[in-house]
């Protein structure tokens, strides 16, 4: 029953993952390529760049969302895929900067345009993913401690 | 410019920029640390992996896979299915050389009546003296 469970967990969250780190951006940027005169063009115009590179990281972030919460409570295994997970939504978030999608420059028709730089924001995402590494460095170190006073309650459960 | 027209903006803009002021010598290596080896593994992604997806479905279909049989034999509210064969076997190997979990070999060990010292066939417990009969 547990393994069910658990796999439904995995398989909810992964769902969740695949809505907001694929579908979601894809089709957003499909849409905002495709639809013509508005008022907004990139800085470094590279759409194909930008849908890869979601893809790529976007696909890798879902498959370790699906094995760290398909993975028992306070398990070594949920530990180690949830600092995986961390790392791989570090490199998600890169992605946009370094593909360009973190650029956008407004054109106001008849009186200029400005930019949008959200690269600062995605820097101080970077400072608190740093410290959700350290915290989950801690939990392994924590899992792999009380390991036996883990499984001895999670089997009474 | 919005900053500047609101009083109350004002305020709350200052004392972020003091708070991030002060902590800059702390956040900044972290930030370059961060920076850095990012920028170094999306490098080699580009590099090595940037051609196709197939790569990065080939992983996605793997990591699911791999994840719905390691629950399937570690669910984790329960020993293994691996090790729940084992302790089948030792049942199995109990019950043909009659073993039950109720006899244990230290109850039939004989005890003096007095002191409960280990006395074996000795009609004298070793310890305390008292006769066994």
């Amino acid at each position: 029953m547990g393994a069910v469970k658990n796999m439904v967990r995995g398989f909810i969250f992964t769902g969740v993952y695949v809505l907001f780190t694929l579908a979601i951006p894809l089709t957003l940027f499909t849409l905002l390529f495709s639809i013509e005169g508005l008022p907004f063009e990139w800085e470094q115009i590279d759409q194909h760049n930008i849908l890869f590179w979601l893809t790529a990281f976007g696909l890798l972030a879902s498959g370790f969302a699906f094995f760290k919460y398909s993975s028992p409570k306070q398990s070594i295994r949920k530990g180690i895929f949830a600092l995986i997970q961390v790392i791989i939504n570090c490199l998600y978030l890169w992605s946009y900067k370094f593909s360009g999608a973190s650029e956008i420059k407004f054109i106001i028709i008849d009186y200029g345009f400005f930019t949008l730089d959200i690269s600062q924001m995605i820097l101080i995402y970077m400072g608190v993913y740093f410290l959700t590494i350290v915290l989950k460095i801690y939990d392994i170190f924590d899992y792999t401690i009380n390991r036996e006073k883990i499984r001895e309650n999670r089997m009474k459960e | 410019m919005i900053f500047q027209t609101m009083e109350f903006l004002e305020i709350i803009a200052n004392i972020t920029t003091a708070i991030l002021l002060f902590l800059k010598p702390l956040v900044t290596p972290i930030g370059e640390w961060m920076v850095d080896w990012i920028t170094t593994t999306t490098q080699f992604f580009k590099d090595n992996l940037g051609a196709s997806l197939s790569f990065y479905i080939v992983v996605f279909i793997v990591l699911v896979v791999s994840a719905i049989v390691v629950n399937i034999i570690w669910p984790g509210d329960r020993p293994g299915s691996i090790f729940s064969k084992g302790i089948g076997k030792l049942e199995e190997f109990e019950d043909k050389i009659g073993i039950s979990d109720d006899e244990d070999i230290v109850d039939e060990i004989k005890r003096c009546k007095d002191c409960g010292n280990p006395v074996g066939d000795s009609e004298i417990c070793p310890l305390c003296g008292a006769r066994q009969i």
